[in-house]
């Protein structure tokens, strides 16, 4: 008896639990719920505001479909399509999307996978039809002013999000360009191009190399010279003062000019003569000599001649 | 023979009530797209072709009764009248009995390998399928409902009906087909289940079911298969009940699961020794076993009220899916919540760094374990000139303008130009960890893919402005992305990217903590003529050391110092130039010609060496020198401007001539200051000048010494002093004497051989070894 009652009473409660589980359901955080009474929905539940155990009608007369109310990502089919220039590029494209009216979204489409189809192609085709009217150098360029991309990704966003709310109520809250590149047979032409850049370019290293080092030559050279002209003009300044000071003491000489030019000489002789030297002696000359030709004499003063260092004079100084 | 007459009859409709419900799992299948009912449908086929045995079995029975009637009839009416089969033997005599021997002998057991077969076959196929794709969202789910209730309704019905003739020992063989269906009925209910919870939307079910009855087809199938194998070997005793292969044993415990609990008593019987089964332990436990199951599972549902958080993670409670207003994150340790399913709560690991790849082929890769690099000489490298991998992912083009891009000469919408634009590879590495668990886990249905997107675009977009290897043509503008102005790049990235993804309208609640360049460079078949530009600029710099080294050996042979020698030149230069500017006169527009020619010279060897000066920068080696002097060339080109604008009249006047005398000092001082042939002549210059007023002092000396020698006999003390001086000089001298008439005399000397005549003198000399 106790056992049939046992019995009886999960019975009941697993009965009362699928008949509980028809009519309480839960609508989450991240989740829009639609109650159909016989299929026709009524006001959405967003579970952002008005989340939580909720109860209707048990099924067939009150059913229930829920949405993600979170954002989804669809990244768009990659395509090659030319810009307004004639050059053609490869884009990739993704938008952000939500449902914002699932009763709208119910009818158009009814299932995300299928929004997804059609967002798609619509975000294929638009970005299409904005590539084709900007150029190339709205994509990619060194001035940044120029580039475009916020701006083209705007006027995507601006076609998609009009059809996208009114014909399936979809929000979508941003387009982006995901990746630009070149269709293989460009990709190969701009690496040529690229290639040729480099090797001109490495050239042109190479001839500013010789031009810089013959500039910084050249600054040196003039440099050094510049300072070795003004210090030569310094030095023949400092030894002018020296001959300024003697100029100051050759009027005492006029006291005996005769004697002081002998003085002179003698000078200069005795240092000429003091290297080494060979001397040529004409014996007609020099009366110590002539002695030995025509017996002894009484010698005479030796007139002063200057004897020139060079060999034609009878005396050549041996260099060193 | 009436009895195999009804066997055959309710296995006909056994036929025909599997083929309704494969008919209604078909339906089913189309309507909603259930796996679970696909799975269904497949096994309504082998289960047909165990009804189609059972009937074959009961007509040939029926056969085989029938003319066993028809024998025993003449033999009880007494007649032994030989007829035209005596003597033949007894196959010929009874072919119904053949028959039915040939069928149990041939038929059964390739109807029951078949049957075996195809549920194997099936299950095996079907389970890596379902296992290798995600639960699928079930539509219709009411339509499905319905069709599923109905056919497991009536096959329910009708199996119990059949498993209850097959009590039966003369309907044993309903059994088989029976349990075969309440199996697909077990089938049918947990497909009601799954469709029903799909309703709930959680299709996850569906898809567990559809993978369960998989693997219970594969072990049926096996089943069957073991057991005819085994039927080869098992003898088979005349007048015994025969089980046949394709009444599968545990459908049977399935249609009797009172046999199943006696079975383990009798197991653990004989396992323990002793009638465990008839201990009060077991008993208790055989009547109080529906309380113990609910009470477990009461503390189940009671446990899942503790939540115990991991050490680094966050949890956001969720009552009825839905996060508690002012509800504080919990953080590590243990907490209390309410039971599931009131409150749930979902962790989030904040320590984790998640990992991002951007620049490659074919989405993220799978980065567990070591990757696989090319190696050289047992080393690890990744060379421009060869492509590369990154964890088997091919790197991806990215786009980069082109400075040298030739302007469309319509503004954009001429004919075919060349692509601005270069080609680069470039794979970063963007690490980021989770900020704010209420953002990350319940703005976005793939957070990683956004986060991903996101980057991506930034990665393109900064691409987009930036210079490959080049200076960039406007200020804050991305730059030499390949060389100096990688790492400001990756740092521009990152933070472009955390304000992208912390905009009001994407906030994912993540930190970017980094992002790395992993690989940056041109693609391998540009690869080597960048490399030749780096070689190029290596030349280059070997040239302008050379020359910088030169130029520094001449100025400081010149000054000491470059420094000095420089800032000297500069000082030389200033006093010359303002000199001239000082000396000229006249004509104003002329004057301020020279001086605009001045201004452009010095603004010109500025910017010389503000470049010099940035490019050592570049290295970090500025010579603190190069800063001074151009402060210099600057202070003296704000003098010329001055000078200028006083000559002009536009500005205050300026003292020239105090400036020419001013740079006079300067540039004597500098003079003074420094080494080198500079301060060398200048020293010999002064020795000079002393040497020549010291001579000419002491001769003056002399000559008042000597004047009154001189005067007392001009001839003696000429011949005196004449005489000394050829006694000073000419001992150590060689002499050569001409001793004939010198009229007579004439010396030669040839300039070929003066070598030799003056080496031949030389060495007549005693010191001639000296140099």
């Amino acid at each position: 008896m106790l056992k049939r009652t046992s019995i009886i009473i999960i019975g009941l409660a697993i009965v009362g639990s699928l008949l509980l589980c028809t009519v309480a359901y839960t609508v989450d955080y991240t989740e829009w719920a639609l109650v159909k009474t016989f299929g026709e929905p009524s006001a959405p539940i967003n579970g952002r505001t008005d989340g939580g155990l909720k109860f209707k009608l048990p099924y067939p007369i009150q059913s229930l479909t829920k949405y993600p109310a979170t954002m989804y990502t669809l990244e768009a089919t990659t395509i090659e399509t030319p810009t307004s220039d004639n050059q053609n590029i490869v884009v990739t494209t993704y938008c952000v999307w939500r449902i914002s009216d699932p009763v709208k979204f119910l009818r158009a489409v009814s299932k995300v996978e299928m929004a997804q189809n059609k967002l798609r192609d619509w975000l294929n085709s638009d970005t299409d039809k904005v590539v084709n009217r900007h150029a190339l150098t709205e994509f990619v360029n060194t001035d940044g002013r120029k580039m475009q991309l916020p701006e083209i990704e705007k006027e995507i966003l601006d076609r998609l999000a009009e059809k996208a709310q009114s014909d399936y109520g979809v929000q979508v809250v941003s387009v982006g360009v995901k990746s630009l590149a070149l269709p293989e047979a460009v990709t190969a032409a701009v690496i040529s191009k690229m290639k040729q850049e480099r090797e001109a370019e490495a050239q042109r290293l190479r001839n500013q190399g010789e031009a810089t080092a013959t500039a910084i030559r050249e600054r040196a050279d003039s440099a050094a010279r510049m300072i070795g002209e003004f210090a030569k003009k310094k030095a023949d300044s400092i030894e002018s003062e020296g001959y300024l000071a003697a100029k100051e003491l050759y009027p005492k000489f006029k006291e005996n000019e005769q004697f002081s030019m002998f003085l002179r000489m003698l000078k200069s002789m005795e240092k000429e003569l003091s290297g080494r030297s060979v001397v040529l002696l004409d014996g007609s000359l020099v009366p110590g000599i002539k002695f030995l030709g025509s017996g002894p004499a009484l010698p005479e003063a030796p007139t002063p001649v200057p004897v020139p260092p060079a060999v034609k004079g009878g005396i050549e100084k041996n260099k060193p | 023979m009436i009895v195999n007459r009804r066997g055959k009859n309710v296995a006909i409709w056994g036929l025909m009530v599997t083929i309704a419900v494969a008919a209604a799992t078909l339906a089913t299948w189309l309507a909603t797209g259930s796996l679970s009912g696909l799975m269904v449908l497949w096994t309504t086929g082998p289960l047909a072709v165990v009804w189609v045995a059972v009937i074959i079995l009961f007509y040939c029975r029926q056969l085989e009764r029938q003319e066993a009637q028809e024998l025993q009839a003449p033999a009880a009416g007494g007649g032994a009248t030989a007829t035209i089969f005596d003597g033949a033997d007894a196959g010929q005599a009874r072919p119904a009995a053949a028959r039915l021997a040939s069928m149990e002998r041939w038929v059964v057991p390739i109807f029951t390998i078949f049957a075996g077969l195809c549920l194997a076959v099936i299950g095996a196929v079907m389970l890596p399928r379902l296992l290798g794709r995600p639960a699928i969202e079930v539509g219709r789910e009411g339509v499905g409902m319905l069709l599923v209730g109905f056919a497991g309704f009536a096959a329910f019905l009708f199996s119990w009906y059949c498993i209850g003739l097959g009590t039966m020992p003369q309907w044993r063989l309903l059994r088989a087909g029976g349990s075969l269906l309440l199996t697909v009925v077990l089938f049918l209910a947990a497909a009601l289940v799954a469709i029903f919870l799909s309703m709930q939307e959680i299709d996850s079910v569906d898809w567990v079911v559809a993978i369960v009855i998989a693997a219970v087809q594969i072990v049926l199938g096996a089943e069957m298969l073991l057991g005819q194998v085994m039927d080869f070997y098992r003898p088979h005793v005349a007048g015994q009940e025969r089980r046949y292969c394709f009444d599968s044993r545990l459908c049977g415990l399935l249609a009797e699961p009172r046999k199943v609990g006696h079975s383990i008593a009798e197991t653990l019987n004989y396992q323990f020794g002793f009638e465990v089964s008839k201990t009060w332990f077991y008993r208790l436990l055989a009547k109080a076993l529906i309380p113990m199951l609910i009470f477990a599972a009461v503390v189940l549902i009671a446990m899942t009220s503790i939540v115990i958080m991991p050490d680094g993670y966050k949890g956001v409670v969720l009552r009825w899916g839905t996060p508690k207003a002012q509800q504080p994150l919990l953080g590590p340790g243990a907490h209390l919540k309410w039971p599931w399913p009131v409150e749930t709560v979902r962790m989030f690991d904040m320590a984790q760094v998640h990992s991002i790849y951007l620049g490659l082929k074919g989405g993220q890769p799978d980065i567990q374990g070591p990757e696989d690099v090319d190696q050289t000489s047992g080393k690890r490298m990744r060379l421009w000139t060869k492509p590369h991998k990154h964890w088997n992912r091919e790197e991806r083009d990215f786009l980069l303008a082109a400075r040298s891009q030739r302007a469309s000469p319509q503004g954009g919408k001429g004919p075919d130009q060349l692509a601005p634009v270069d080609v680069f590879r470039l794979v970063t590495l963007v690490q980021y960890k989770i900020a704010d668990p209420y953002k990350y886990g319940f703005r976005y249905a793939d957070v990683q893919q956004v986060i991903e997107n996101v980057a991506e675009r930034e990665t393109a977009r900064y691409c987009a402005t930036a210079t490959l290897t080049s200076p960039a043509e406007l200020p804050d503008q991305p730059e030499a992305i390949l060389t100096y102005g990688k790492a400001k790049a990756a740092e521009q990235l990152q933070k472009r990217i955390q304000n992208e993804l912390t905009r009001q309208a994407t906030d994912v609640g993540v930190e970017i903590t980094a992002v790395t360049f992993v690989a940056v460079h041109p693609v391998s078949e540009a690869a080597e003529s960048f490399e030749k530009i780096v070689k190029a600029s290596h030349e280059e710099a070997a040239m302008r050391f050379a020359a910088q080294a030169w130029a520094y050996q001449a100025l400081s042979r010149v000054a000491g110092s470059p420094a000095d020698a420089l800032a000297l030149a500069l000082k030389i230069r200033k006093h010359e130039e303002l000199s001239d500017i000082a000396g000229r006169s006249g004509d104003l527009g002329a004057r301020l010609a020279h001086l605009d020619g001045l201004i452009f010279k010095v603004s010109d060897d500025i910017a010389a060496m503000d470049k010099e000066i940035a490019g050592e920068a570049l290295l970090g080696q500025v010579e603190p020198y190069k800063l001074t002097l151009r402060d210099s060339y600057r202070a003296y080109l704000a003098l010329l401007g001055s000078i200028r604008k006083s000559v002009s009249g536009e500005g205050p006047t300026v003292d020239l001539a105090g400036a020419v005398a001013a740079a006079g000092k300067e540039a004597d001082k500098a003079m003074g200051e420094v080494s080198g042939e500079v301060a060398a002549s200048l020293a010999r210059a002064r020795t000079t000048r002393w040497e020549v007023e010291m001579s000419e002092r002491s001769r003056l000396a002399a000559f008042y010494k000597e004047l009154p020698a001189y005067q007392a006999s001009p001839r003696m003390f000429m011949m005196d002093r004449w005489q000394d001086m050829l006694d000073r000089t000419l001992p150590g001298m060689l002499k050569y004497v001409i001793a004939v008439d010198p009229k007579r005399l004439e010396i030669r000397l040839n300039s070929d051989q003066q070598s030799d005549v003056t080496s031949r003198l030389r060495d007549a000399q005693p010191d001639s070894n000296k140099p």
